[in-house]
């Protein structure tokens, strides 16, 4: 952008963002480009790599939900559903826990149903509405939670990259391919 | 989804649609979102403030009939002496020269003041205009009763008449493009939004930014979208249409010639969120 006056683009933008009311503003994309944008989202994706601050969140997740247990045979599966406004994520974490005579099978499975919308240029609004968590050792049900509406939109950043969609929410970077 | 509060719920109805640059959109936005409102049952008073007088045109408001032009000039007068028509009884010579300058039912639930006065400015001269501000303020004040909005279209400058638009709303919706003269332009508005309110001795809320002639599929666009998008004051995009011109071009408004086009749903969403909440 020009630079003309000696004041550039960054420090105008700068000036203007303390203008308008104290709460957070809205971007509301044209229909001919969020209804294209919707349509590429709509569908079937799988997590194919899923990064916390760099480290695999599967890693993450032993080290902060198991305590640090072993977990062996770890897998870690991930799906994003979007439907019209509507996106279903499943994950689902299992492995062996424990060693010798005190392992037994263990498995995580959360479902959760997401209202979206489009928030701006890459950016996603997320609302989780309801859910639940579980969690299965030995076969037995050892935790189940339900989850509420949050209450509160949580803005997710997103972009396609290729074939792919990559989903950014702070330090947390997913990579999605799209399902046949 | 979360959002900032509509003019409906924070009890504004006056509103400007203003930016000193040209070709912005400032004449389509205006009657587009004051018939859309009055298609979905608001009473709704629309004043061109424009002296190019495209908005009366479009409305069939041409003609022998009083109009902005007249109220600003008697106001301004008026204004004149030591404060004469100041209380109830000149408050109520106001509003009624104001009743005469509308013209009813341009459309169902629409009302229109029009100006076709294209010398306005060299003919009443910046310092009478001025003097009309405070009075011409309290007559849209008084028509708020009335309706539900009033809407002020503006002409592309930051002269006397604009100011005296400005003064008198509530909120300004400003029409934008994506181009570098945007940034520049917008922070001049938003200065003068803030002078205006300072004179008048209220807040005036810089209310929606709305990005016409968007496009798709252009880097550069992409640029400013991402610039913009930090703002905290709502921004609504429109799409590049080309059924804006020739809706207008035949005196149609775009719910009559196109309503289920992506630009009128572009319309819509700023109706049904930044205005009706």
């Amino acid at each position: 952008m020009a630079k003309r006056t000696g004041v550039t683009s960054s420090e105008i933008t700068e000036r203007i963002k303390s203008a308008g009311s104290a709460e957070r503003g809205s971007y509301n994309l044209s229909a001919a480009t969020a209804e294209p944008l919707r349509r590429k989202l709509r569908g079937r994706w799988t997590v194919a790599s899923h990064e916390v601050a760099g480290e695999a969140y599967l890693g993450r997740f032993i080290a902060r939900s198991l305590k640090g247990l072993l977990l062996r045979q770890g897998a870690y599966r991930a799906e994003y559903e979007f439907k019209d406004r509507l996106c279903l994520k499943r994950v689902e974490i299992s492995g062996i826990l424990g060693e010798g005579e005190e392992s037994a099978v263990y498995r995580y499975r959360l479902g959760v149903a997401l209202s979206w919308d489009l928030a701006g240029p890459g950016l996603l609004s997320i609302r989780p509405e309801l859910g639940y968590q579980c969690t299965e050792i030995g076969g037995d049900a050892a935790a189940v939670k339900e989850l509420d509406d949050a209450g509160e939109d949580v803005l997710v950043g997103f972009r396609f990259d290729g074939s792919d969609l990559v989903l950014e929410e702070g330090e947390d970077r997913k990579i999605l391919e799209r399902m046949p | 989804m979360s959002g900032t509060p509509s003019l409906k719920a924070l009890g504004l109805k006056i509103v400007a649609v203003a930016n000193q640059k040209g070709g912005v959109g400032k004449t389509t936005t205006v009657a587009t979102l004051a018939s859309g409102l009055a298609r979905s049952g608001q009473k709704v008073l629309l004043v061109d403030g424009d002296p190019q007088g495209n908005l009366s045109l479009l409305f069939g408001a041409t003609g022998k009939h009083p109009e902005l032009g007249d109220i600003l000039e008697t106001l301004g007068s008026r204004a004149d002496g030591a404060g004469s028509e100041n209380g109830e009884r000149g408050r109520r010579g106001h509003r009624a020269l104001m009743d005469a300058c509308i013209v009813k039912r341009v459309r169902r639930s629409l009302d229109i003041v029009p100006l076709s006065r294209r010398h306005l400015r060299t003919e009443l001269g910046d310092a009478l205009i001025e003097r009309a501000e405070k009075p011409f303020a309290g007559v849209m004040e008084s028509l708020k009763a009335s309706y539900d909005w009033i809407l002020l279209d503006t002409s592309p400058s930051n002269g006397s008449l604009e100011r005296v638009l400005v003064a008198a709303s509530e909120a300004v919706v400003v029409p934008l493009e994506f181009q570098v003269f945007s940034l520049s332009g917008l922070e001049a508005i938003l200065a003068d939004i803030e002078e205006c309110g300072r004179r008048a001795e209220r807040s005036i809320r810089p209310h929606a930014l709305v990005f016409t002639k968007a496009e798709n599929g252009s880097a550069r666009v992409d640029a400013y979208r991402n610039l913009f998008a930090s703002f905290r004051i709502p921004i609504f995009e429109v799409c590049k249409s080309e059924y804006v011109p020739r809706s207008m071009e035949r005196g149609r408004t775009l719910w009559e010639a196109a309503p289920a086009s992506l630009v009128a749903k572009d319309y819509r969403t700023i109706i049904e969120k930044s205005f009706l909440g």
